[in-house]
Formats: structure tokens, sequence, C-alpha cells
């Protein structure tokens, strides 16, 4: 991908890098592979910069590896650890930004499991009982955590402007949505992604499965906890898609190993992949969960006059879901009523729907506007056929990923101070070799590790973020799954005019941070 | 691309082994598995392999079953942590098992202070924490 680009190159220089991590993160823009679109301009020969190391900088010389075998003979648990502050409203936050690696160790056998690579942002406290602390972690699986890292509510943000299709300058900014005033944030990379790797004799494809990947979360927040003697302190898991259904597992497994977790925050989450019908073979399974995304989708494109939300998800579970099911079971041909009602809602023709009753997020995403391909994480972003924004099959992805895989190396270079002897790992492709059978099923059903974390500690607090325009994990699905926990005053949901990566959207990150502080305190109060 | 050959030459100089993500641990395994670093995700996730894109077909479980759900994965880890199999745990039993819950809870879920507690202890335990946070 387009790594090396004139703003990347401006960034650089005018961050000063040091000299190491400069010619690393050169170095990464050999990575990846692919065409690139963006045409760099051809600099003046770069003089190095020559700054005198920061205070609290850390050059780790070990070289990190993401392949199945990567196995790490001497993990070390040193981390770049720098005062830092940003601007808030006028007023300075000042906080400290820790870079490095904890070793994660099963209580069980006693021995080391993983090397994970965090970055923690903190801020002194008084009563650490009283400070939460958060662990992030996007999913994939095989995503590092850049998004929630740079995109979220860390103390500086990615400049987006989603929806648009514009890609703005790539600029870092003080975030004004920050948890920090809050909570302590913890970013953390999962095993063969950013730089995190499993310890010898143990191999990164080791923890590629559902259980082992959790249980290796587990082994690093208690590790966590314990250097920084978080024990007192709320704690809380913060899982993006993958990691959502990771956030169950992990609970449960840590509340089981004695160490309370406070709240879950599931951002746009797969709780079930036996549930959402963009995941599995067409036809498999009803496409029900999706419904009411099509409909809000099809009325921002003003394809469809809007309907309010309530009514579809009442159609969705009603005259929907009786007809979806017969037409699965024995291609029972469905009503008219519902073939009119489904096109008014999208727009799309009764031919269309009759023709695809059961109909998946890739075919939506495909007809839903004429001539354009839609946004699979973000409905809102258009995008022309052919054009080259479709290159990588979501225009919502490809007019930001660039951004974020780019810029996380040069902020831990530039404004974190550490760097490794290796090139970070911001994916992998090691999707076909998950192990994601869970509980005896083939495909994770997550639920039930919910239900378990919940038994241990009924006072666990449980906030789900959706996007009215995600296309990959969609809202009513989610709802669907988490009504199975029964009615619950512990189980928040939460919409927002956004996709999948809500917190891309300015307005819907406002309005995420207000949620979230409020489910924070709600938490403390209850610890 | 002269930035790109530049950034290559740049490494090269400095021998940063930084071009490929091979684990200098591993070289000779690793070409016959490899997992591409990418900066893009290869597929549009949350994905999964076509060979398993059949769903379950037995019927989703509700808050009943859930409950129970739950209760087997703790006797499961409660068995497992068993060693004697004489029914119940010591606290050291439980500790060296890496259930933390048990050990910390241990004076609270012994409540007839045997010095070992039974699956049906802990399971009293958790229903006297369900009832006092439903009253909070």
């Amino acid at each position: 991908m387009a790594f090396c680009t004139k703003l990347q190159w401006r960034l650089w220089t005018r961050r000063g890098a040091l000299a190491a991590a400069f010619a690393t993160a050169l170095a990464a823009c050999g990575g990846g592979g692919g065409g690139s679109s963006s045409t760099p301009t051809t600099p003046t020969t770069p003089t190095t910069p020559v700054t005198p190391p920061v205070a609290g900088s850390f050059a780790d010389a070990t070289v990190y590896s993401s392949t199945a075998t990567g196995s790490l003979a001497a993990p070390n648990e040193n981390a770049a650890v720098i005062a830092s502050h940003i601007q808030l409203n006028g007023q300075q936050l000042n906080y400290t930004a820790t870079t490095g690696h904890l070793t994660g160790t099963d209580v069980k056998t006693g021995k080391a499991s993983a090397s994970f690579f965090y970055v923690a942002y903190t801020v002194a406290s008084p009563d650490l009982s009283k400070r939460p602390v958060i662990f992030f972690y996007n999913g994939g699986p095989g995503s590092a955590s850049t998004y929630l890292h740079l995109g979220s509510f860390g103390p500086r943000r990615l400049v987006t402007a989603i929806p648009s299709t514009t890609i703005p300058p790539v600029q870092l900014v003080d975030n004004q949505e920050t948890l920090l005033t809050v909570a302590d944030l913890v970013f953390v990379d999962a095993i063969g992604t950013g730089y995190s790797q499993a310890v010898a004799p143990n191999a990164n494809q080791d923890f590629w499965g559902v259980d082992r990947d959790a249980a290796a979360f587990r082994d690093f927040v208690q590790r966590y906890v314990a250097v920084n003697q978080r024990e007192a302190s709320p704690k809380l898991l913060f899982g993006e898609s993958y990691g959502a259904p990771r956030t169950a597992v992990l609970a449960n497994l840590l509340e089981t190993a004695g160490v309370q977790i406070d709240g879950v925050v599931l951002q746009s989450a797969i709780m079930d992949y036996n549930s959402n019908c963009g995941v599995l073979d067409p036809g498999a399974i009803s496409c029900e969960g999706y419904i009411p995304t099509y409909a809000a989708t099809s009325a921002y494109h003003q394809r469809a006059a809007a309907a309010p939300v309530d009514q579809v998800r009442s159609f969705a579970a009603g005259a929907y879901r009786t007809a979806i099911a017969a037409y699965l079971a024995s291609k029972v041909a469905p009503p008219d009523a519902v073939i009119g009602q489904l096109s008014s809602y999208t727009g799309l023709s009764t031919l269309t729907w009759q023709q695809n009753f059961d109909m998946g997020p890739d075919y939506y995403q495909k007809h839903a506007v004429t001539g354009q391909l839609l946004g699979r994480y973000d409905a809102r972003v258009l995008a022309p056929n052919g054009s080259a924004l479709t290159r990588d099959g979501d225009p919502s992805l490809t007019v930001v990923n660039e951004a974020f895989s780019s810029s996380i190396v040069t902020y831990m270079a530039s404004e974190l101070h550490y760097s490794a002897g290796s090139a970070y790992a911001p994916f992998i492709d090691i999707v076909n070799r998950w192990n994601f059978s869970h509980d005896g099923k083939q495909l994770p059903d997550t639920i039930p590790d919910l239900a378990a974390a919940m038994t241990l500690n009924p006072a666990l607090k449980i906030l789900a973020i959706n996007g009215y325009h995600d296309l990959a994990t969609p809202f009513h699905q989610t709802e669907l799954d988490l009504a199975r926990l029964g009615e619950n005053q512990s189980i928040i949901l939460k919409y927002y005019v956004s996709g999948h990566m809500t917190y891309l959207d300015d307005t819907a990150r406002r309005a995420q941070q207000t949620d979230l502080i409020n489910f924070l305190n709600s938490v403390t109060v209850s610890h | 691309m002269k930035l790109l050959q530049l950034a290559m030459l740049t490494a090269a100089a400095t021998g940063i082994a930084a071009m490929t993500h091979a684990g200098a641990q591993t070289p000779t395994s690793d070409q016959a598995a490899p997992a591409t670093v990418r900066s893009t995700p290869a597929y549009p996730e949350p994905y999964i392999p076509p060979a398993l894109r059949k769903p379950l077909r037995d019927a989703t479980t509700g808050p009943v079953l859930l409950r129970y759900q739950a209760m087997q994965k703790l006797k499961k880890r409660f068995d497992e942590a068993d060693l004697d199999g004489n029914g119940v745990l010591s606290r050291d039993e439980a500790r060296k098992a890496g259930l933390g819950f048990v050990d910390k809870n241990f004076e609270h879920i012994d409540t007839s202070q045997r010095g070992t507690v039974s699956f049906d202890d802990l399971k009293a335990y958790l229903i006297q924490r369900r009832e006092e946070a439903r009253s909070r």
C-alpha cells in the first residue's frame, strides 16, 4: 500500500524522529505490497535528524516476528516512559505515555505465554481505587489495535472526514474526546500483530484461536495490573468487532482468575458468529439482523423515506421473520406485502427482493445505490464503481486506512519515542488459520461467556456501541444476540449515526464520549 | 517510486532488518508458513474462511439455558482443579489451578469453615452475590 506519501514525509521531517526510528519507519514503506495510487514527490536528500534521545525514550533492539512460528527467546519488559501533555479546552492535561512490552504468564503452568506490546496513557491520581483502567483492542482476528488507538479516545487522534470521501491531510491532533480525563487507557496488540509475540517455546500460531488468544490476553491484563498495582482500580475491557467476542471470553477468564471486571464495552460486536448472515454462506440463515441497517442506509441516501427504527425492527422480527423462515426451510414464496414493505424501506425494486429475499450485506452494498459501491464499515460512504476508492471493496476503509497504518509508525517514533528492531505489523493475514471453535461449536457463540462473567460478577455492566450504517456487524443483530441474556438493567445499548468505527465520525464521537463517561461513572460508583 | 528505493537503501545501509517481518529465530519454517504482514486487512472483517461458513442449526440459547451453560463452564474449571478427585477444593488446589475467584473469596464460600469447598458451596455463594447485587 501507499505508505510513503508526501504528507508522511512532512510529518517525519517536522517531528524530527530519532535516527534509528526514522530508518525503521522508512523501511516500513517497503512492506505491505500492492499498488500505490499516490505519487510521492521527489524529496531532497534527507538529512538524518541529529536529535539527542528524549528522556525516557527506548530503542528496543529486539526483532519481533508476526510469522506463524515466531517464537521470542528473550522477552523484555522495558518501555519508553514519556511525560506528555495535550490541550483540552484551553487547559493542559499532563499524562505519561508508556510504550513497551509485558510478559503474560499462565498462572496454572507458571510459564510465559506471550510478550504483549502495549501503549498505556496514565494520569497521576491520588486514589487509584477511583481511577478506572480500560484495556482496548481491535479484532480481525489479525488486527493490531491501531484504529482504537489513534481513532477513538486516546489523547491524540487522527483527523478523518468520514462520511466524506475526501481524504484529509494526515494530521494528529489533541483529542478533545479523550477518555484520559476520567480513566487510564491501555492499548494492547494481539499476538503476531503490532509488536506482540509468543514467548518460546510457544509460537505465535499457538495463540491463533478463540480460547488461547483470550487466555493470553488474560495473562497480559493480570501482568499489567500486578506491575502497575491496579488491583483496587475499576477495570474495563473495550473490544471492537472480533474484539467484542474476545472480550466476552476474556471477561469470564479474568473473573474466574479472580480479577474483577467492572464493565465491558462491546464496540460493533459480533458476539455470535452463527447469527451474522454476512459472514456465512448466502442463504444459510436469515438476514433479519440487517434489515434495519438497510432501511436506515437507504433513507440516508434518499432512496427511501425514513422510517422509525422501531417500526423496522418490528417488521424484521415479525412479518419478515415468519416469511424468511418458510423461505429458507422450503422455498415458500414470500407474501407480496412483505416484499412490498422491503421495497419501500430500501428503495430496491420488488423484483430485486423477490430474487434476493434473504439479502446479505454484500448484495446490498453493491446495489442499494445504482452505479456506486457503499462502504461496508460505513455505508454512508459512497464511491463510483471502478473508482480508486473501491480498490479494497470498502471505500469507507480505503479513505482512512492508509493514514492509520502509516501514522502509527511515525507516532511511535516521534511522540512515544519508542522503536523496535523490526517493522510494526498493523494487520496480519491469519484469519484462514484461526481456530474459531469454542465451547464445542465450530464458530464461536460468546453470549454464554458473557453470561458466565455476569454470574461471577453480578455487578458487571455492559455497554454495546452500535453504528446505524455498519454493514459488518449490524446493530439489530447485536440487539438480538444480547436479548438472549434476558431483561437486565446492566446491559446498555447506544446507537450513533455512523459506521463500524463509530468514533471516526466527529459528531458520533462526541456523543459516544458523553455516553462512555456516563457509563464509566456508573461503573465506578458500583465498584 | 524514488522514495521507496531510497527507503530500501536506507534500511540496508543501517542494517535494520525491517523490510520483512520474518522472525530471526525461525527463518526456514517461516517460509513454509508465512503470515503476511499487511497495511490493509486481507479480508473484509469480521470474516470466516469459506469452509466454516455453516452455522450451527441448534436454537440459540435463552436466559435459562444460558445460566446453566455459565455454571457448566465454572463446573468444568472446578473439576479440573480437583486433582485428587474428592469433589471438594482446598484453597491451595484452587490457587494452583488459577481459580483465583475461589481463592479470593474462599472464606465467604466456605461458610461451614471446613477448609474445603464443594461446587454446591460455590453455587450458593454465587446466588447470594446475585441477590446482593439485585438489592443494591
